[in-house]
């Protein structure tokens, strides 16, 4: 606000300084005045600032907690790694037993419910208008998913693995064929094609399932989810035709999907370190809430 | 036959877009979680024959609700906090009891997120943790219920004012449905000169005209400006209509109930009438849903307060439960699967 200035105006010839008209001096000419103004405005500023920080924050929090994948990751994460780190970094003020233990069973239950969402997207054929690496990386997601949701039921005791994977591995696929060789009337006496038939009707083919753990499935299934989905980011990124904007969500896919694949590769790999964990599994965290904070925010 | 394959088709697609949306967000998983639970704890008392597979799914599950529960309290907060899509803000556009509902159920998320809090050993609220109403309901969870109760008797009155409003507009609709659906035996009726029409036309376009002119009295011309010169031109309308049924100009009379787009206005009051039906239906959940939890709440403290954890008690206290949490889900697919439909604008004419 500009103070009225006082004009020299010539009065009986002459220069007289000659107060505004209404000969009312505004706040603002003062030196206080101006102060208080300043003041009032910064306040002003910095409170509206803060409101809209506050908005912004509970908007992602709100779109966070609404979407089960993020919750489930970040709760995965957190008593996987983060909690264990924040031990060792003697943060930790009060005891975690009773909320790792509640909120793993909350992981275990959202990610077995995700194997409906594979039935709905191969179901409704929504992979028709997808690349085939998105495709790929949703097979990967899905074989994970319903190897994990094998793995809970097994520690619910719904089921027993191991029978299963015996029942699976004796499933003979052609065992129709020896009965079809001998309701034909010419061929059943001829010997040789009755031996034939008995050796392709044995034929196991499901067999592999006995030598292979389903932890091995679930976690190499993630990994090629994780490694199919960076490479559809980096595709994205590269390709001129998408948006900025559909880069930078990609970008933050990336981000995520690589600090998820350097936490499997460390594990892997036998690292134990607590603090080394946490920090990865920190940055998972921070990625996925990234994402969908951006998601939200552009949508 | 195709056509019956094709519309299969769309409602498998539906009904699988719906299971997806069902365990993709939190809100459905946490009613599910519930709904099971109940279901096995209800198993559980009235046979009392259990797999130790369903007993663990029970704990699993019940954890898994807590934590649902527990971590609501910043989607509470940001519905009241921050502007919709359209930059409006939660109390200036809704009503009083919307809002008291909702700040009682922020109350309660608070309240609610201390409980489970203390439950999982993260806060330690010493002597008032332990403090128990009557034989044996926890304070910390007798406050947020209370809350709860009470958050659900506003919405129950917000429901009961939105389905008034609902039932009127859907019984308008339905009228104007009729109507335009028999404009075209009307206009013929007029053309042809039959009387009986043309004494029913004439005494409808004096009520209208009345009524109009009743609202245009009691209206405000500062500020309601555009609606009254709204309401005089369709005054005008009636009135020139009346003079021609006195002239028995039929033909003039055909040609001006003509003029309006039969086709589109049959259209526009069907979809209003489906968007009312829609908002009556979601008005019902939500009623059903609200008076539901006040019944469970108010019955689950007095079995409680009084130690009365008999069989029968806990049975019929499990199933009223695995029924509201039922209505529940069932409003909140409902609120995600059938959405209203834009109203449709009149057309521009030309010329």
């Amino acid at each position: 606000m500009s103070s009225p200035s006082l004009a020299l105006e010539p009065v009986n010839g002459n220069l007289t300084i000659v107060a505004p008209a209404n000969n009312s001096i505004s706040s603002s000419s003062t030196w206080y005045g101006h102060i208080v103004n300043e003041v009032k405005d910064r306040t002003h500023e910095l409170c509206s600032k803060i409101a809209s920080c506050v908005q912004q924050t509970l908007d992602v929090l709100g779109a966070l907690i609404i979407d089960a994948n993020t919750v489930g990751t970040i709760f995965r994460r957190l008593n996987g790694q983060v909690y264990n780190m924040l031990a060792k970094l003697k943060l930790v003020v009060c005891p975690l037993g009773k909320l790792k233990r509640a909120t793993g069973h909350l992981v275990g239950w959202v990610d077995t419910l995700q194997v409906v969402g594979h039935v709905d997207y191969f179901g409704a054929k929504k992979y028709k208008n997808e690349s085939d690496i998105k495709v790929a990386s949703r097979v990967a997601i899905c074989v994970a998913d319903v190897s994990g949701a094998l793995l809970w039921m097994q520690e619910l005791r719904f089921i027993s693995l191991s029978k299963a994977a015996t029942s699976l591995g004796n499933i003979r696929l052609f065992s129709f064929i020896p009965k079809v060789i001998t309701a034909i009337p010419l061929v059943r006496n001829i010997s040789s094609l009755q031996h034939v038939a008995a050796y392709v009707g044995e034929i196991r083919v499901f067999g592999v399932f006995n030598k292979l753990s389903m932890c091995f499935i679930a976690n190499g299934a993630l990994a090629l989810f994780n490694a199919f989905s960076a490479i559809n980011a980096i595709q994205t990124i590269s390709k001129a035709s998408f948006s900025a904007q559909e880069k930078t969500q990609a970008a933050l896919n990336l981000s995520y999907h690589l600090s998820e694949l350097t936490l499997a590769a460390l594990i892997a790999g036998g690292v134990t370190s607590a603090i080394g964990l946490g920090v990865v599994g920190t940055a998972s965290i921070v990625t996925a809430v990234a994402r969908l904070a951006y998601q939200t925010q552009t949508k | 036959m195709s056509a019956v394959n094709t519309s299969e088709c769309n409602n498998l697609k539906k009904g699988l877009d719906i299971a997806n949306y069902s365990v993709s967000s939190i809100e459905p998983i946490d009613k599910i979680s519930k709904i099971i639970y109940r279901s096995i704890d209800f198993v559980s008392n009235l046979t009392g024959k259990v797999s130790i597979a369903f007993t663990m799914l029970s704990f699993r599950l019940k954890d898994t609700a807590d934590i649902i529960e527990g971590i609501a309290l910043p989607g509470r907060v940001k519905e009241i906090a921050c502007p919709d899509e359209n930059g409006k803000y939660f109390f200036r556009k809704s009503s009083w009891q919307k809002c008291a509902d909702r700040v009682f159920l922020v109350a309660a998320s608070v309240f609610k997120t201390v409980y489970i809090g203390v439950k999982l050993s993260l806060l330690n609220l010493g002597k008032i943790a332990k403090v128990v109403i009557g034989k044996g309901v926890p304070l910390l969870r007798l406050i947020p219920d209370s809350l709860i109760a009470i958050s659900s008797f506003f919405n129950c009155w917000e429901n009961k004012n939105v389905l008034k409003e609902a039932n009127a507009n859907h019984k308008l609709a339905t009228e104007k449905v009729e109507r335009w659906s028999n404009r075209s035996t009307l206009i013929e009726q007029v053309r042809k000169g039959n009387y009986w029409e043309m004494v029913e036309l004439e005494k409808n376009y004096k009520a209208k005209v009345e009524q109009l002119k009743t609202e245009i009295r009691e209206s405000d011309a500062a500020t309601d400006g555009p609606a009254i010169a709204q309401k005089s031109a369709l005054i005008k309308k009636y009135e020139e209509r009346m003079k021609k049924i006195k002239l028995h100009d039929n033909v003039g009379l055909a040609n001006d109930l003509a003029k309006s787009d039969i086709n589109f206005k049959v259209q526009k009051w069907s979809v209003e009438q489906s968007n009312a039906q829609i908002t009556k239906t979601k008005a019902w959940l939500g009623i059903a849903n609200s008076v539901g939890k006040i019944y469970v709440i108010t019955f689950a403290t007095t079995i409680f307060g009084l130690g009365l954890t008999t069989t029968p008690f806990m049975l019929a206290l499990l199933g009223t439960g695995i029924v509201v949490d039922s209505i529940g889900l069932t409003k909140i697919l409902h609120d995600y699967a059938v959405k209203k439909q834009p109203s449709l604008k009149e057309p521009v004419r030309v010329g």
